[in-house]
């Protein structure tokens, strides 16, 4: 099926020089640089122009030097914002490691016998449906506006993807890989250190990446309605003060700091499963 | 032989509820017996959920609660799955507005609560906002991954028959993507449940969420448990429903393979 005549189409021109713009953005980074932040300086235009025509709108939203100057200009040196920082990150990196360790401990445990994990199945399936912010109050009660209530609520959510991920994950092993390195006789430990953990590797990724957007969302809400402090209580406190600049301000440090730990996740994700990302694609292509 | 199998059944029957059944006694005897304010016994939780939630609650919180969800989740369901294919089909701008969009993916919903409720005020608006803002990202990300998986043949070859916008639309690309799309709306309507909530929880007048945080301050702990329950059940069926109805909507692919 090599032998393709090229005939003239005139529908395709257009796609064509769609392809090429692709193709140049792909591959040139300082292109593709340009050409986002000038899309940004569109996106702020087109937002000076919303709020300059409509002054309605324009009580609630700042304007792009209010935004920078009273917003970015008082918050970042506002050791608050810091302190705030530090707490958001520290909640959701501390719940979201407690759930991994829990969750994986549990998920290789139930699947040691078929009949583990449809025991517990129905229990699993009914906690990890109850949203969590709905435990706000029950921890308020239990543990008042606390770190450890903090904590204690996003590993009651988060511990639910690692678990069912890195369940299925070892059930979903190769029985040939395992029986192998049974008939090799390697010991158990170099079984689960060299076949068990890459082989639950990719879906173990695949709950870090669900589990830490569900952290910083629990700790960013929980913060938020039950006070104390953190993020989520600052941007509370800033627009109940009516200080508009500043709650945009934060809001946008917020996204700022999920895009951070996505990220992070995902580099990581790059360097430890590289491996599993090119053998996929081999064998797709 | 039959008999085996009902055997079977049964015991895969017993197999799942013995631990269901054994959590539920073992909170039932401890909460009665070691009376606690946290921790009411399970009888009075039963009885406050049939009392709040089957009588007057049901149309004074559920209903409303359930109707911005709906409302909620369908707008962002429908926007993510447009907007997402159309995102599929230019690529250059997709690759242009990709930072963009990993900023508002990466934006937890929940913080843009207080903004939305000082613009639009405390209003069922501000709450169908936020969860259709939720519901919108998983949806429009799933769906433009799905629609560029789909092998550029099948498009090829669906426009070289001519193929009209519609007809690709509709019978190539949208059924193509489904299977990720599903990914996509299980993930909104769970972040969906949980705006819901929040938007009760953080000035809010009513809504079940609304119901357990006041509960919780007049010190009504079994009312609190019966709302925590409630949402479990809702989250609960709400999961199940939906794995039914993807199920039949993903029933074609059974007899493709």
């Amino acid at each position: 099926m090599t032998t393709n005549i090229a005939l003239p189409q005139p529908g395709e021109v257009p796609t064509g020089r769609r392809r090429r713009a692709q193709d140049y953005l792909q591959h040139h980074r300082g292109a593709r640089i340009v050409a986002q932040l000038a899309l940004f300086l569109v996106f702020l235009a087109i937002y000076s122009m919303l709020i300059a025509f409509s002054p309605s709108l324009g009580r609630f939203m700042p304007t792009v030097p209010a935004l920078l100057v009273d917003g970015f200009g008082t918050i970042l040196v506002d050791p608050g914002l810091w302190e705030g920082v530090g707490m958001t990150l520290y909640a959701t990196v501390l719940g979201l490691a407690i759930s991994l360790v829990l969750g994986s401990v549990v998920g290789v445990l139930l699947s040691i016998h078929r009949n583990a994990y449809l025991s517990a199945q129905f229990v699993i399936d009914f906690m990890r449906t109850i949203p969590p912010l709905a435990l706000i109050p029950v921890g308020l009660l239990l543990l008042g506006p606390t770190l450890r209530m903090e904590v204690t609520l996003i590993v009651v959510t988060a511990v639910w993807p690692v678990l069912l991920q890195v369940h299925f994950g070892v059930v979903n092993i190769d029985p040939k890989l395992l029986e192998t390195a049974r008939s090799f006789r390697i010991p158990l430990w170099r079984r689960m250190l060299f076949i068990m953990a890459p082989a639950v590797g990719p879906s173990f990724g695949t709950a870090l990446r669900l589990s830490a957007t569900l952290c910083l969302l629990l700790a960013v809400g929980t913060e938020l309605i039950a006070g104390g402090s953190g993020l989520g209580y600052l941007v509370g406190w800033y627009q109940q003060a009516f200080r508009i600049p500043e709650t945009y301000a934060t809001i946008i440090i917020v996204g700022l700091l999920g895009v951070a730990l996505n990220s992070f996740i995902m580099f990581g994700e790059r360097r430890l499963l590289g491996w599993h990302r090119r053998e996929t694609k081999a064998a797709r292509s | 032989m039959t008999a085996r199998r009902t055997g079977r059944r049964v015991a895969d029957v017993l197999i799942a509820l013995w631990l269901p059944l054994l959590v539920l006694t073992i909170i039932w005897i401890y909460t009665t017996s070691v009376p606690s304010p946290f921790f009411p016994p399970l009888g009075r939780v039963f009885a406050q959920f049939g009392e709040v939630w089957l009588g007057p609650g049901l149309t004074e919180h559920v209903l409303p609660s359930l109707q911005n969800l709906a409302l909620g989740v369908i707008i962002g369901i429908v926007l993510g799955i447009v907007l997402g294919v159309i995102l599929a089909l230019l690529p250059v701008w997709e690759l242009l507005l990709n930072p963009y969009l990993q900023f508002f993916r990466a934006l937890p919903g929940i913080i843009l609560l207080p903004l939305l409720l000082m613009i639009l005020g405390t209003n069922d608006t501000s709450k169908v906002l936020l969860i259709a803002y939720g519901a919108f990202w998983p949806v429009l990300l799933n769906t433009v991954d799905g629609i560029k998986a789909i092998a550029p043949e099948i498009r090829q070859t669906a426009r070289s028959y001519r193929f009209t916008r519609w007809n690709i639309f509709t019978r190539v690309l949208l059924p193509g993507a489904f299977p990720q799309i599903s990914i996509g709306i299980r993930l909104s309507l769970s972040i969906g449940l949980v705006l819901m909530v929040g938007s009760e929880l953080y000035g809010a007048t009513r809504g079940i969420g609304f119901f357990v945080l006041e509960a919780k301050q007049v010190f009504n702990t079994a009312g609190m448990w019966s709302g925590v329950i409630l949402l479990g059940v809702i989250g609960y069926f709400l999961s199940v429903g939906y794995s039914a109805l993807e199920r039949r909507l993903l029933r074609w692919r059974e007899v493709a393979h």
